[in-house]
């Protein structure tokens, strides 16, 4: 039986998986919350969901930068990112503020000190420079700036967030603390009555924002906010909310399409199996049937924390009702929602003969009254269920498409169903346990869309959209060990049209290699666990002076190339020839560079031996360079 | 998209006025079943707990080419108190097989009918209105047929699975007079779900394939169903649409191989579907191409609905699972 006669398949599916640390109490390095608001959103719009609105930030942000001692110009540089704008501050530099336009044309200010003030270099300059970047600068103490930001009302990346993501470059200690948060986005399905036959008028708005991980009443330090997830149901008769659902620390698998939207965790970080109760958030509109008989132009629900067979944690709505109930609540009473199939009332599955399972379509009901019928509402797009059972995140493929068990066991009834979702991922494969053979069906009514299957595939471990360019500089955000057994991780780099290097991460301390390409890894790489790790490629001038294309591929062994990102590093910048291992080199004296589309020639310095500069006078940062003989 | 019927013809549906003896109910019950393809084989004398009963044997063949005998006898002796039953046992041809005897009591009381839907290879037996001295059984359409090779296709195409020679089932007597099993005309599934749960008499339900027959299989009609609960095994419930309106699904006949084993759906039921919703017994509707009559009685899960005649000719050979 061809797939199409069970499944009813969404103009648009898109899927990603996803880790979330969040800077709780490990200070973890993965997706802080607002990144993850960043790749949600990117997953949602795949598959048509739409924007509605942003949601600013509010309250502010306390950075403390500790100083512990003003040196020179060259080691006192500070690039500060503050959601929706990036900053370079030099306290030394005299020079008027310049504009540096990263590859997706967003301006980053470059904050000097302003014109005549002196002395450069105090503790002082630093919270004035800092001002002209909108932040309030006050000095606390000898050796302490705090820097405060407040939302100025303009929608950026990262969830809109006031956070602080400070890459201290020279003499800053790092981040000691920040605080407030709650920047995110609005995005809204597809009512199903726009696209096609079915006709449900009901859609959701998913506020995608952030919170701030408190814990035991102290605000995790930087990075620390968390995504949370509300879904507001629209349409008539009734509209209600479900809030405030956090992403637990793990890892995640985001399944979307036009009309619903599901998040799992695959993997959770504070240990135990998959069934703690928060490993689940779905909205669903389902597929309605345009029948009098049927009589529904509207129905959602939203399942949080454990899916089962059977109601568990489920509010939902139905046309004429409001009805929101939990499992197990107080007045005895339990609604939920169910999906229909064949039932043996006993331990064993269903299947036909030679034992392969029954395929059939994902028709959902809501429970209204205990030992009364169930409602049927309608179908759930891209979704069948089987009489066999399959564990939660397994794999299938039939017919070429990607499906993903995203079902539990009921523990209970012990029966063994499974619910497939179809995921949108390419060149998966499985073993999920399916049969070969289905029924002859039920009539639906519901349109069958074009299926997507490849194209609004996203994957985020390492997630490429926090990967930043910064000037000289690629910091990939995260890399995701989720087994040990995925040891040892591997990153490639590659400048195009140049050689490709690749490097193990063995070790927490730079390693060289060759052709002017330094590995700086954080974090204990020697025995990966699971967990998240930084890595930070610099890239040196000795290949000439000049802007560089650069293409870092994140690889796993065992998974292949992961995500990739591609732009153009500018070696433009006050501290690109400074960072630890970097050197100027003598033999470029006499040939040109290229800075920020501008050519300059390198020639000896009058200002004493070893010291070179360029011609013409370029930046501060240029002049009178110390080099490496 | 509509729901793929299993199809035998001819199909018929014929009430029995009150008869007057045992011999005269199975005298009807055998011209109807003649009258609708099954074949007349042989009448024979049998010893049945030291009792002789006569007999009349009937070949029933499925179009897919699966065979089996039907004996309906008279059971003089009966079951328990009750003197006189029909008895009716299904045996396989050249195979050995025999099914359990299930038995229809008689009732000589002028105003009891008995009913029976039939086709060439099965029977829905009732009485009019009551859920007692129910028995159905036939062969159902086999899946697997076409890619296993089955009676008529012999072994062709094997592709990799067990050949199917041989393919029936029975189910016993239904209702609260004498043993009572699981039966369509009271309940589909196990009957956990009721509210009041009826006895289950298991033994008299049986299924056969390959000349293995299994008693103790827990043979049913498979119940497609929705839960109100999580929890224990009575917290299913019957899905009805939002407006009203019940779900069709396919009528398929399972038995398990063993305790421990699953429920393995063996065919599709011909001229059989089932529906959600909760109907009176002996209701007739039209739908889909043929006239059927509900042949479970008020079960709160769902219904078995056997077709009568075709209306349209649009039914034919759409087989379940092609």
């Amino acid at each position: 039986m061809p797939l199409s006669d069970i499944v009813n398949f969404s103009p648009h599916r898109a899927f990603g998986t996803f880790s979330t640390l969040g800077g709780g109490l490990s200070g973890g390095l993965g997706l802080n919350g607002s990144e993850a608001c960043d790749f949600i959103k990117t997953a949602l719009l795949g598959s048509n969901w739409q924007q509605i609105d942003w949601v600013p930030a509010t309250g502010y942000v306390q950075f403390f930068l500790n100083i512990p001692t003003i040196t020179s110009g060259i080691y006192d540089t500070f690039a500060i990112w503050l959601g929706y704008a990036f900053y370079i501050f030099n306290p030394f530099a005299t020079t008027p503020p310049l504009t540096y336009t990263d590859p997706s044309g967003r301006a980053w200010p470059v904050v000097g000190v302003p014109a005549g003030t002196t002395p450069l270099g105090t503790l002082e300059n630093v919270a004035n420079a800092m001002s002209i970047g909108g932040f309030i600068g006050t000095v606390s103490g000898t050796q302490t700036v705090i820097l405060t930001a407040q939302s100025i009302g303009v929608e950026g990346t990262k969830g809109n967030n006031l956070q602080l993501d400070v890459t201290g470059i020279g003499i800053c200690n790092g981040p000691a603390s920040n605080a407030t948060s709650g920047g995110g986005w609005v995005l809204q399905s597809t009512p199903e009555s726009d696209t096609s036959a079915g006709g449900n008028t009901a859609y959701f708005n998913l506020t995608v924002a952030t919170i701030p991980n408190v814990v035991d009443g102290l605000v995790q330090n930087n990075g620390g906010d968390r995504c949370t997830l509300s879904a507001h149901v629209v349409g008539t008769p009734s509209s209600q909310d479900v809030t405030n659902y956090t992403l637990a620390e793990g890892n995640w698998m985001v399944i979307s399409s036009d009309y619903d939207v599901y998040f799992f965790t695959t993997e959770p970080f504070g240990g135990g199996d998959l069934y703690l109760g928060n490993n689940t958030f779905w909205c669903v509109t389902p597929l309605l049937v345009p029948s009098s008989d049927v009589g529904l132009n509207f129905a959602a629900f939203v399942t949080l924390g454990e899916f089962q067979e059977g109601p568990y944690d489920v509010a939902f709505w139905v046309a004429g009702d409001y009805l929101l109930g939990y499992w197990g609540s107080p007045d005895g009473t339990h609604f939920g929602l169910s999906l229909n199939i064949y039932r043996f009332e006993g331990p064993q599955p269903v299947t036909i003969e030679e034992g392969q399972s029954v395929l059939m379509p994902a028709i959902v009901s809501f429970t209204a009254m205990a030992g009364q019928p169930t409602t049927l509402v309608g179908y759930i797009a891209n979704a069948f269920v089987d009489t066999a059972y399959d564990a939660p995140y397994d794999i299938a493929v039939p017919e070429g498409i990607t499906f993903r068990a995203i079902s539990g066991v009921d523990s209970y009834l012990n029966t063994t169903h499974t619910l497939w979702l179809a995921s949108a991922e390419s060149n998966a494969s499985g073993t999920g346990n399916l049969g070969v053979q289905g029924n002859g069906g039920f009539g639906n009514g519901a349109g069958n869309g074009v299926i997507q299957n490849s194209d609004n595939t996203l994957s985020a471990t390492p997630n490429p959209l926090n990967l930043t360019v910064v000037t000289g500089q690629i910091t990939s955000g995260v890399v995701t060990v989720s087994t040990s057994s995925q040891t040892p991780i591997s990153i490639t780099c590659s400048i195009t049209g140049g050689p490709t290097f690749t490097i193990l991460m063995v070790t927490n301390t730079s390693v060289s290699v060759a052709q002017s390409v330094i590995i700086q890894v954080q974090g204990d790489a020697t025995s990966l666990v699971p967990g998240t790790y930084t890595a930070v490629l610099d890239i040196e001038p000795d290949g000439g002076l000049a802007d560089l294309a650069v293409t870092v591929n994140l690889y796993v062994n065992g998974a292949g190339t992961v995500g990739s990102l591609s732009g153009i590093v500018s070696i433009y910048g006050p501290t690109v020839y400074w960072i630890s291992g970097d050197h100027f080199d003598v033999s470029m004296i006499g040939n040109p560079i290229v800075i920020a589309g501008q050519t300059y020639i390198v020639q000896a310095s009058g200002f004493g031996p070893n010291v070179i500069t360029v011609s013409p006078a370029g930046p501060d940062a240029l002049q009178n360079v110390p080099y490496n003989t | 998209m509509t729901i793929n019927y299993a199809i035998a013809e001819p199909m018929d549906y014929a009430i029995f006025p009150p008869q007057s003896s045992l011999a005269d109910l199975i005298a009807s019950i055998v011209s109807e079943l003649t009258a609708n393809g099954w074949v007349f084989v042989t009448t024979f004398t049998a010893v049945y707990n030291t009792h002789t009963e006569t007999g009349t044997r009937l070949l029933a063949t499925s179009p897919q080419g699966y065979e089996v005998y039907l004996e309906v006898t008279t059971q003089t002796t009966g079951i328990s108190s009750y003197p006189n039953a029909v008895g009716w046992q299904l045996k396989g041809v050249g195979t050995g097989s025999v099914s359990p005897l299930v038995y229809s009591q008689f009732d000589t009381l002028s105003s009891t009918q008995y009913q029976i839907v039939v086709c060439p290879c099965g029977w829905f037996f009732s009485r009019v209105g009551a859920t007692a001295d129910a028995t159905c059984g036939g062969i159902p359409y086999d899946p697997l047929a076409n890619i296993s090779g089955s009676g008529a296709a012999g072994a062709a195409c094997n592709l990799g699975y067990a050949v199917t020679t041989e393919l029936w089932w029975i189910m016993g007597q239904s209702g609260d007079a004498g043993p009572s099993t699981i039966n369509p005309r009271s309940s589909l599934g196990l009957n956990l779900g009721s509210t009041v749960p009826g006895f289950t008499f298991q033994s008299q339900n049986a299924g056969c394939r390959n000349g293995v027959v299994v008693t103790n299989g827990l043979c049913q009609v498979t119940q497609l169903s929705a839960v109100w609960n999580e929890g224990t095994l009575g917290f299913i419930s019957q899905p009805i649409w939002y407006g009203g309106a019940d779900l069709e699904y396919p009528a398929f006949i399972a038995w398990q191989d063993n305790p421990s084993g699953p429920l393995a759906i063996r065919g599709q039921i011909y001229n059989a579907t089932c529906r959600t919703g909760q109907y009176v017994a002996d209701l007739i509707k039209t739908w889909g191409g043929y006239q059927w009559v509900n042949y479970t009685s008020d079960y709160f899960f769902g219904s078995l609905w056997c077709a009568t005649t075709p209306v349209s000719s649009g039914g034919l050979n759409n087989y379940a699972f092609v």
